[in-house]
């Protein structure tokens, strides 16, 4: 087994030729496919029109694949034969992977999760969702970061363009805050992210003004901690500005969120 | 599946050795593919069959042998009249990879949690009507039992 590459209209089409994607070719196809995806080639096609035996291996390097592409593009899989879709069906990985008979619906079906993405990030499940917040509360509130990033609005304030969390992570994002001023301790969820602050929802009240620490990770690796101050509130939501942050933190939430800058403030 | 089907008579059986590497175990799922398929098998559970049989085989060369090298795995395929068993034996390491019984957690809502492993064992206990792993003197034997009816 062997794999051609090629780009087409700015997709990695990977064609895998022979007939059995097993343990002796999985990890010669993982390490390509990191090789892509870190060179930027995130929206994938894999052409399995040739492949007629799949064994566990070559399952875990295509999930392997997906996993490494983390949310970031799509993986589509085309030409799937009805003996490797009964092994999909077998790992529940069927409704995993997104399908297509051939390339060309391949290449519909990966333009249409691009727009799919654009236009709303994917909810995260319910079972995903932390407990102790009141459901009925975040779903009433209606964000300024709903819907795909918008050009800059007229009179902005902000030194950086928030970018609402799900568009950036998969998870919500949850920080322990301090409340310097009543000493209050509480979980907040953060919607929308930027290297400046954030907006983000809370159950204790607090005031304009009030000083905060923000603690928690992002993603699974970062940990935050910084200082911030309230800079509005309304319905529940807080608009919270870092104070001094560290530049570990600053450089971070720039590259995670685009660090899309708002002009001199 | 029909009596008439099956070529492979009662009573008949085959040995396999293989060398205990990840490249040859395909020899083995090459090898059973036909006996399955002329055991009047259809293609998917023939597929299938081949499918668990080589992942028997890998679990051995990567839990039993750890990837050592000249190391040889051998089966046995028999068939009376209502199953057909293939018996593996190999030399390595007890290690009892079915002690989960293939329910490892491989079903899960979100990708970033899906495991890129452990699939081989389940694929094996869902195929197969009976799977037993035990240590005889030193060796240690994995018994592969489909039924034919």
């Amino acid at each position: 087994m062997k794999i051609k590459t090629e780009i087409i209209n700015k997709i990695l089409v990977v064609t895998c030729e022979g007939s059995r994607f097993d343990a002796s070719f999985a990890q010669d196809f993982v390490k390509s496919m990191q090789y892509y995806i870190q060179k930027g080639c995130l929206d994938i096609v894999l052409d399995l029109s040739s492949v007629e035996f799949v064994d566990s291996t070559g399952l875990g390097a295509i999930v392997r694949c997906l996993k490494e592409l983390n949310g970031r593009g799509h993986l589509v899989l085309c030409g799937v034969n009805v003996m490797v879709l009964s092994l999909f069906k077998m790992t529940h990985l069927d409704n995993v992977f997104i399908q297509a008979a051939d390339r060309s619906e391949a290449f519909r079906r990966l333009d249409s999760e691009k727009k799919k993405r654009v236009r709303s990030p994917s909810p995260l499940p319910a079972s995903s969702r932390s407990k102790g917040f009141d459901e009925a509360l975040l779903a009433s509130l209606s964000m300024e970061g709903d819907g795909p990033v918008r050009g800059r609005r007229s009179r902005e304030r902000r030194k950086y363009q928030r970018i609402d969390h799900k568009q950036i992570l998969n998870e919500d994002i949850i920080f322990n805050c301090i409340n310097q001023v009543t000493g209050q301790e509480s979980a907040t969820i953060v919607l929308d992210i930027s290297a400046g602050g954030v907006l983000m929802v809370s159950h204790s009240s607090c005031s304009v003004g009030d000083e905060l620490i923000l603690e928690g990770r992002i993603g699974t690796n970062f940990k935050f901690r910084e200082r911030a101050v309230i800079r509005n509130c309304r319905q529940g939501k807080y608009g919270i500005e870092f104070v001094k942050p560290s530049e570990k933190t600053t450089s971070f939430l720039q590259q995670l969120t685009g660090a899309v800058m708002m002009g001199n403030i | 599946m029909p009596f008439a089907a099956r070529e492979i008579f009662s009573g008949s059986s085959i040995v396999f050795r293989i060398p205990a590497r990840l490249t040859d175990t395909r020899l083995l799922g090459l090898s059973v593919h036909s006996l399955f398929a002329n055991l009047g098998f259809d293609k998917i559970q023939t597929y299938h069959l081949e499918l668990a049989i080589v992942e028997a085989a890998n679990n051995i060369v990567t839990h039993s042998y750890q990837e050592e090298e000249e190391k040889y795995i051998s089966m046995k395929f028999s068939t009376t009249d209502d199953r057909v068993t293939c018996t593996f034996v190999d030399s390595g390491r007890f290690v009892n990879f079915l002690k989960d019984n293939g329910l490892s957690d491989i079903c899960t809502a979100s990708i970033r949690s899906l495991p890129p492993s452990s699939r081989g064992i389940c694929i094996i206990c869902d195929v197969m009507d009976e799977v037993s792993y035990r240590r005889a003197g030193d060796k240690n034997v994995l018994t592969l039992v489909k039924y034919l009816s």
